[in-house]
């Protein structure tokens, strides 16, 4: 029975959530019957599994709401808000009788007989207004209840049966390797036999792994319900939209995200968009809108809340920050607009001229940026003042595999959150100066300042001062957004992926571990924090001049062509390509190397890799390979050596043809091969076959300019080019056509879009389809859009 | 079950653990330490692929940290979802105590009247019944 009832909490907690949010979208178009009939069954299981468990209470309020929905269903009455606010109320009224089940406790002795009248009457009277008190005691007490009570999970049955397989598989696969080991068989058949319990482990890995992911709809669900009561409470129309709820995320994370999500969700209602009245003087539609979608990009997902509002006021914000003597009156003057917009994470800032129930209180943006930071995640702020304001959550996909940096220190092994890591430099490295200033260390890596720290100091240990040790590893560490420093350790030993488990309370309770793992060697090793090591050496008390620096970085970085890491290829020339390519060096044992299919590939990872820049199997016992990435794509790229990090200037001369070599690049008086990692990854990956490209039709003269010149650049975008004259008749869809010159052809004959190229500047831009022959930013940008519209 | 009790030594003297609140007894072959946290932590320890914390027993009598001999034996306990190894000098013995609880003497030095809950009888012999909930998490010390 216990199990029952167990499994009858777990399932009702989930379709209450469902059921609120359907509620809502069913009460903005009452005429919805499909939605109806969708709410009517939710209710009625409810209340069939509360009589089939005889639990009277639950079946007498989910009996009254049946009843309801029910004189609906057959026109008897109108769905108002009121109706919808009773029968939310005997939802919450389930939901909290739940809880209490839940803790074990016995159901409180009260009647429903109030929300049940609410129910029968036609109009309801305005629910008693509850004292605020009132409210905040249950809500904290419940809080404390549900984090001891069992937690549990629903698991697909499909990946149950996947998992027994897999279980069934390995057994087997251990049966052989057994049977192996009593034959004393040592040669290949081991290897295979074990080969295959390796791969089977691997596989029941990922598997339970899935199990722990869950749909984001678990938070997206609760939230029309959130923002209705919201809008209602404020006065304020709110048209929510969400999408990509089924993207999956860890559930741990999805944990720890939703607070910071409704915050959010929170201060747009509350603060961002204006009432009806507001937006009608300033000319927009009356209700407000609110998308909150969802995605994964590589291992993160993105989650962007948007509005229409009026955005984040600069200057108030800068005033408060004043007033509440968080920034003094000279720092602020300096401020780009990017930091002062950053103000809203101080603490105990608000923007709200009252505070009010929902937001305001004081605890707020800074609670929600350190929440999502302490999940190794990132918060981004694109202010339209006026028009609204745009807030991206960066996310890991999951917690419990991270990929790290594992470092010396003391003599000690600890792991870092790679996502946290800038850059890895030796203290002898040119481009590093180490000065102190007033007792405190800095250090200056190309021109940035950061505070600069030995990880020994900070945890108090002993500095080894072994012969081979003089040399310290300086890692970077990007704690949060604005607060970077330079952690000096003994040595940087490896990267890897660990499966991190979070440590007993009196580790975790000093802020400086994040967890615990164990890796290959079987010596537990403690995985650092990089934020609370921040705390530990008060860097966050500092005032920071890193920050105009750091903005005047930004700036540069958008100017010029980003950074680039210079090399020397086995032939022996020195070449560049983007650092954001490079994943990592590694110097490879050559007998990993080995010529197969053409090819010399690399065996890692227990799969074989081509390795680009090798013709034969290297004669030098080791090998320098740069790990390329995209993101989801690795490649390999055999080196000579490594030589520096350079800025690449803004302009990098294309080569004629693409290749291998995507231009050249000045650096100093040296022109430097750039390479073309977009051409690297398509050659690895295969290009679009030709077919499934869009026709473009360029009509004009059949001359040299339009065959040699603007077919290639069209090609480029990604059509196919058909260069045809103004008088043949035009078969094919074209996605595009292109008129070359100043002919007076009729539009009007054209599918698709239509773009006039004309001769002289003076004649461009004479209507918005018309584009000068050699602005070649403005002709891309369209076959570009044009490219998306085919592909949308 | 509820009676059975953990005999065991912690810094010379032999006290009882409620048994209930035991997983196992291992015997820990190296620990890692945890630089910076309270004294009362010994490190961390590997038990097949779980991570263990080892709480030094003694250091709450003595004051001195103890120092790991290797074979050295822990009682794994697992206290709010976390797993603990205790160490202890020696495990003798699990016995059945049917004797009701005494209460504290007060004039027990400090270090053993935090550990301690209640007095148990056995064999004619008096000792001590160790609160494991306390030697994990001092800060949540019992209000009485």
């Amino acid at each position: 029975m216990d199990d029952l009832i167990q499994e009858f909490i777990a399932e009702t907690r989930e379709t209450l959530d469902a059921l609120a949010s359907e509620l809502v979208l069913w009460e903005q178009n009452p005429r919805d019957s499909e939605r109806l009939d969708a709410i009517f069954r939710f209710v009625h299981t409810v209340k069939g599994s509360c009589g089939f468990l005889n639990l009277p209470r639950f079946e007498r309020l989910s009996h009254a709401a049946e009843d309801v929905l029910a004189q609906v269903r057959e026109g008897r009455r109108e769905a108002s808000a009121p109706l919808v606010d009773a029968v939310l109320a005997v939802i919450d009224r389930i939901g909290e009788l739940i809880v209490v089940m839940e803790t074990g406790e016995a159901l409180p002795d009260s009647t429903d007989a109030d929300l049940i009248a609410a129910l029968n009457r036609d109009i309801a009277p305005p629910l008693p207004e509850p004292d605020e008190e009132e409210i905040a005691v249950p809500e904290t007490r419940d809080l404390a209840r549900r984090q001891a009570v069992v937690r549990s999970i629903r698991v697909p049955l499909e990946l149950i049966d996947h998992l027994m397989n897999g279980v069934s598989d390995m057994v087997l696969a251990r049966n052989e390797v057994a049977r192996c080991l009593r034959d004393e068989q040592n040669g290949t058949t081991l290897e295979n036999a074990f080969e295959r319990l390796s791969a089977c482990i691997a596989d029941m890995r990922d598997a339970i792994g899935q199990t722990r992911m869950q749909r984001i709809e678990r938070i997206f669900s609760p939230l029309p319900r959130l923002v209705r009561d919201l809008s209602a409470d404020l006065g304020k129309q709110v048209d929510l939209r969400t999408s990509g709820s089924n993207v999956e995320l860890d559930r741990e994370m999805i944990e720890m995200i939703r607070d910071p999500l409704t915050h959010i969700i929170r201060n747009s209602i509350d603060h961002g968009i204006e009432s009806p009245a507001a937006r009608r003087t300033v000319g927009k539609p009356e209700t407000g809108r609110l998308n909150i979608a969802a995605r994964q990009s590589g291992n993160q997902i993105l989650i962007e809340i948007s509005d229409d509002g009026r955005g984040i006021d600069t200057e108030k914000l800068v005033a408060r920050a004043l007033a509440a003597r968080i920034r003094n009156a000279s720092e602020v003057t300096g401020l780009s607009e990017r930091a002062r917009l950053e103000l809203i994470f101080a603490p105990g800032l608000s923007t709200a001229d009252h505070v009010s129930a929902i937001s305001g209180r004081g605890v707020g943006m800074d609670v929600v940026r350190s929440n999502i930071e302490r999940i190794g995640g990132s918060i981004d702020l694109e202010n339209n003042p006026g028009r609204g304001l745009r807030v991206i959550l960066r996310v890991p996909l999951t917690l419990t595999i991270i990929p790290c940096l594992t470092v010396r220190a003391g003599g000690q092994e600890f792991a870092m959150p790679r996502s946290a890591i800038r850059e890895i430099l030796f203290d002898n490295n040119s481009q590093v100066r180490i000065q102190q200033v007033g007792g405190c260390d800095l250090a200056y890596i190309r021109g940035e300042c950061l505070p600069y720290v030995a990880l020994e100091t900070l945890l108090g240990l002993d500095v080894d001062a072994e012969p081979q040790t003089r040399h310290r590893t300086i890692v970077s560490v990007n704690a949060a957004s604005d607060l970077r420093y330079a952690l000096s350790v003994e040595a940087v030993i490896d990267h890897e992926e660990l499966v991190v488990r979070p440590g007993a309370p009196v580790i975790m309770a000093d802020g400086l571990y994040a967890g615990t793992t164990l890796p290959d060697n079987g010596r537990p090793m403690l995985l650092l924090d990089p934020l609370g090591l921040a705390h530990r050496a008060r860097l966050n008390e500092m005032p920071r001049p890193v920050q105009e620096l750091e903005d005047a970085v930004d700036s540069a970085a958008k100017i010029d062509g980003g950074s680039a890491l210079l090399f020397k290829e086995l032939s022996g020339e020195l070449r560049l390509i983007a650092l954001a390519a490079v994943e990592r060096v590694e110097d490879v044992d050559s007998n990993r190397l080995a010529m197969a299919a053409g090819q010399v590939r690399l065996s890692i990872d227990g799969e074989s890799r081509a390795v680009i820049g090798l013709a034969a199997r290297p004669e030098t016992p080791f090998t320098k390979l740069l790990h390329l990435t995209d993101g989801r794509v690795q490649a390999l790229y055999a080196v000579d050596d490594v030589i520096d990090i350079v800025r690449l200037p803004s302009h990098v001369e294309p080569a004629p043809q693409p290749g291998l070599i995507g231009g050249v690049a000045l650096i100093g008086d040296l022109q430097i091969e750039v390479l073309d990692v977009y051409w690297i990854f398509s050659m690895l990956l295969g290009v679009a076959p030709a077919t499934d490209r869009p026709i473009c039709h360029l009509i004009g003269q059949d001359d040299a300019w339009t065959r040699s010149i603007l077919a290639p650049l069209v090609a480029a975008a990604g059509y196919t080019p058909v260069v045809s004259r103004p008088e043949d008749s035009i078969d094919g869809e074209a996605a595009i056509s292109i008129i070359v010159g100043d002919l007076p052809v009729a539009p009007a004959r054209f599918t698709g879009q239509v773009i006039r190229l004309s001769d002289t500047l003076a004649s461009a831009n004479a209507d918005a389809n018309t584009i000068y022959r050699y602005d070649r930013a403005g002709l891309l940008g369209r076959l570009i859009a044009g490219q998306q519209r085919q592909s949308a | 079950m509820k009676d059975l009790f953990l005999i065991a030594v912690i810094a010379g003297e032999t006290v009882a653990f409620p048994s209930e609140r035991i997983d196992s007894v291992v015997k820990v072959r190296e620990s890692v330490p945890v630089p910076s946290a309270a004294p009362f932590i010994s490190g961390l320890f590997a038990l097949r692929s779980r991570v263990l914390t080892l709480i030094d027993c003694q250091f709450f009598v003595t004051g001195e940290p103890a120092e790991l001999v290797p074979g050295q034996p822990a009682i794994v306990v697992n206290i709010g979802g976390c797993s603990y190894g205790l160490l202890v000098d020696d495990v003798l013995d699990v016995a059945p105590i049917r004797t009701a609880a005494l209460p504290l003497p007060s004039q027990l030095p400090a270090g053993w009247s935090e550990i301690g809950r209640s007095l148990l009888e056995l064999d004619g012999e008096t000792l001590l019944l160790i609160d494991p909930d306390y030697m994990v998490n001092p800060a949540t010390r019992r209000a009485a």
